[in-house]
């Protein structure tokens, strides 16, 4: 039976690294995913990603069982991620950097997927042309499977305004990715 | 029937879950579990350092409590002869001096000298010097009646006690507090002077209290009396004398204050019949007759009945 994140978070916390590298590899790359789809930059992803981790390491001893741990790791990573948006929000991120790194292998793309292939580009355009509330909302539901409690508590604000960003954002993916 | 906006958002999950799912480099992940265990191992130190502080307060606590403990050892120690303070005591003290031979009693002198702490037999020689100095006048007025009385118990008893006078402790003992405060006090009384006693009886008297003494010092039983019931705290402010000065004392107050009515009743009749076996029957019926005055209901034994009037 697999252990929960809360039981893997305490028995870290009590000293067993090995439960800290079970959560890292269970989270690692909704983490990464999600960053990298908010920031849409590769090198501050790695930046914050790593932050990320760094805070909940010095956090640990203040983490409370009662709190999902995978909610408190993704309210750390939008904490960092506003203040990098407000440091860089006169820059606007290289496109062609972002679905760079949002591109599948090579090899994955055999010319009789081209369609498919061509639609997920179009959801990442959609992606990028989303505000960034809205994006985030999307993100943490579809990446990080949160509902909208949750959503609202990562990203700090009230449940009818998670709400109502996360239906925006479905809306306009919809008449994006509509031909 | 299923919400179309439930519908297309299930496609958007999926089509999204079909986008490349970007892992983080391995070198950072690396760098991640990197930082875990050092965080980890930095709490172990933390954990010594906590030990190292209750291990200190440990020894702290001992220290003070060894610490401690010797004070409470130096304060049990301090007192010297606690029984000789106490009133209610003079019979126990008597006991325990009528067992010291005469040399041993005379090695206190010397012992005291050495002690740090004042001896009660050292330290109360101002009271009873200004004593001597108030009734300076009525010594003088005895001296003639004391001669006489030391004409007639010379004797046996008088060179018995040579000795021990030679070998008493001398004043040099009195701390100096004392003897600055009283440097008027008259020298102690020549040998000559100083009336026969048996020396069993006057080993007694170096370990009675001076208030038996004081009590008789105008040589009535009613004084005497007066004396014995003196409160418990008399015994505090009213210092015991040295021996030379117990014997001086007992020199002015003639023959009734030879023996301290602080004594038990069988030790103060022992000290009449050795008065009465060295052949001083006058003392030994003043004696008896202050015994009587003491201890109305004590019974006359009968080998001394022929001493009474």
């Amino acid at each position: 039976m697999e252990r929960s994140d809360e039981s893997l978070m305490q028995a870290w916390v009590g000293g067993d690294a090995a439960a800290f590298e079970a959560l890292y590899l269970r989270h690692k790359g909704m983490l990464f995913r999600y960053l990298l789809r908010s920031l849409k930059q590769q090198a501050a992803t790695e930046e914050l990603f790593q932050e990320t981790w760094v805070r909940v390491v010095a956090a640990r001893l203040r983490w409370q069982p009662q709190a999902k741990f995978s909610t408190w790791l993704l309210q750390i990573a939008h904490n960092l991620m506003v203040d990098h948006w407000r440091r860089q929000r006169p820059a606007e991120p290289d496109p062609e950097t972002a679905l760079a790194a949002l591109d599948a292998p090579e090899e994955d793309r055999p010319d009789a997927q081209w369609s498919q292939f061509e639609q997920r580009r179009r959801l990442q355009r959609a992606l990028e042309a989303l505000p960034d509330e809205q994006r985030e909302a999307f993100l943490l539901r579809a990446e990080a499977g949160l509902g909208i409690e949750e959503i609202a508590e990562a990203t700090g604000v009230g449940r009818e305004t998670a709400k109502s960003r996360l239906r925006y954002a479905m809306a306009r993916l919809r008449e994006l990715l509509t031909p | 029937m299923t919400d179309p906006s439930e519908i297309d958002e299930k496609r958007l999950l999926e089509a999204y879950r079909a986008l490349p799912r970007p892992e983080p480099p391995a070198a950072l992940d690396a760098a991640v579990l990197a930082h875990a265990r050092a965080a980890l191992a930095t709490v172990r130190p933390a954990r010594s350092r906590w030990v190292a502080g209750l291990a200190s307060a440990a020894v702290l606590t001992l220290a003070v409590g060894t610490g401690w403990q010797m004070r409470e050892n130096t304060l049990g120690t301090a007192p010297l002869s606690p029984i000789d303070s106490r009133p209610e005591a003079g019979a126990e003290a008597v006991v325990g001096a009528v067992a010291e031979s005469t040399p041993l009693a005379a090695d206190a002198g010397s012992k005291s000298a050495d002690n740090s702490a004042p001896r009660p037999d050292s330290r109360d020689v101002q009271p009873v010097a200004a004593e001597q100095k108030g009734e300076s006048a009525t010594r003088q007025d005895r001296s003639e009646r004391q001669r006489s009385m030391q004409d007639e118990t010379a004797g046996s008893a008088q060179q018995s006690r040579q000795p021990y006078r030679a070998q008493a402790p001398p004043r040099a003992v009195v701390p100096a507090p004392l003897a600055a405060a009283a440097p008027e006090a008259p020298p102690p009384a020549p040998p000559a002077q100083e009336a026969a006693a048996a020396p069993p009886a006057a080993s007694m008297l170096r370990k009675s209290t001076a208030r038996a003494v004081e009590g008789g010092a105008d040589g009535t039983q009613s004084t005497a009396i007066d004396a014995l019931a003196k409160p418990a705290p008399q015994a505090d402010s009213v210092p015991e004398p040295t021996e030379n000065e117990i014997l001086a004392n007992d020199d002015d107050a003639g023959s009734t204050r030879s023996i301290p009515q602080t004594l038990s009743p069988l030790e103060w009749l022992d000290a009449i019949r050795r008065m009465r076996d060295q052949g001083d029957t006058r003392r030994a019926a003043d004696a008896l007759a202050q015994f009587r005055a003491v201890y109305p209901d004590e019974p006359v034994p009968d080998d001394l009945k022929n001493l009474l009037p």
